[in-house]
């Protein structure tokens, strides 16, 4: 009897288990701020969560312009503008949980793409 | 204002000449006894008429002496009306004027305040750029009446300084709506 009441315990705890593991599925990817001379990238869920304190990605929306302005994990700033009216819809359709990818010419945002997407982790 | 003065003068000037108009065409049409009378003048070569040429020469200047009181008299009534409404106007029309006159004035103060504003937010950011430092005293100064810049000088501001960050000539790794009043 108490062996039964024991198995019994052990498949419940399984399933649990289980439970707990496919509550964390789905494909993941990272999306850490990276800024070069003519690129800003980077997810603004990741960069809120990440453990560094240093990242960080804004969307600033003047009204007539848009702004970015990014920090990755080094520290390293980059910033652009966009007056372009399809960039600046684009940049207003953005979440907390977006991917940003924008070319960067001198201080202008050349061209912009914004992934709105589940792998991409939300704020916490 | 003047749109409703020139269709004033225009209205009356209308009644006025339709007045006159009348007047003329009743002279002219009344009655075939006073067509008769202008007949005898403009052929004075006829015997038959000569003898009743006095009295309808009378009768002429009677009726051209009427013609011009009754036009005299019209006149110095419609005369009188349009006085009349340009003194009811000018008042209205003078304080509109000076109504539009303090409004262009105020704006050009909101003007050149918005500029002087932009300049001093300008100067402040530029001044950064000059020694290669920028601080969060810095970006106070530069943001703290960010709204009072119209559309293009937020732009011209926020380019000058992203030009700025981007060259490496200030590093400061705040963003700047943290600083905006």
């Amino acid at each position: 009897m108490k062996l039964t009441s024991l198995a019994i315990k052990l498949f419940a705890s399984a399933v649990i288990c289980v439970a707990s593991v496919s509550a964390h599925a789905g494909y993941k990817q990272s999306g850490n701020v990276e800024v070069s001379n003519t690129t800003i990238k980077g997810a603004l869920g990741t960069a809120r969560n990440s453990s560094d304190s240093r990242q960080i990605l804004s969307i600033t929306d003047y009204g007539n312009f848009v702004s970015i302005f990014a920090k990755n994990s080094s520290g390293v700033i980059k910033t652009c503008n966009t007056t372009d009216q399809t960039r600046k819809e684009q940049l207003r359709g953005a979440t907390s949980d977006s991917y940003l990818i924008i070319s960067v010419s001198g201080s202008t945002c050349s061209s912009v793409y914004v992934d709105n997407s589940s792998k991409y982790e939300a704020k916490r | 204002m003047q749109r409703s003065l020139i269709g004033l003068y225009l209205g009356v000037g209308f009644i006025a000449g339709l007045q006159v108009l009348h007047l003329w065409s009743g002279c002219n049409s009344v009655s075939p006894k006073q067509i008769t009378v202008h007949q005898p003048l403009a052929v004075p070569a006829s015997n038959q008429w000569m003898n009743s040429s006095e009295s309808d020469a009378s009768s002429q200047q009677l009726l051209q002496a009427y013609i011009q009181a009754e036009i005299a008299q019209q006149l110095e009534a419609q005369t009188k009306q349009i006085t009349l409404a340009i003194n009811q106007l000018k008042p209205a029309q003078n304080s509109e004027y000076i109504e539009v006159s303090d409004s262009i004035e105020e704006n050009n103060e909101a003007v050149i305040k918005q500029q002087e504003i932009y300049s001093l937010s300008m100067g402040a950011l530029e001044s950064s750029i000059a020694v290669g430092h920028f601080d969060e005293s810095n970006a106070l100064e530069m943001m703290s009446n960010f709204n009072h810049l119209s559309d293009s000088q937020k732009l011209n501001l926020i380019t000058v300084y992203s030009d700025a960050i981007n060259a490496g000539q200030i590093h400061f790794d705040k963003p700047l709506p943290d600083f905006i009043n």
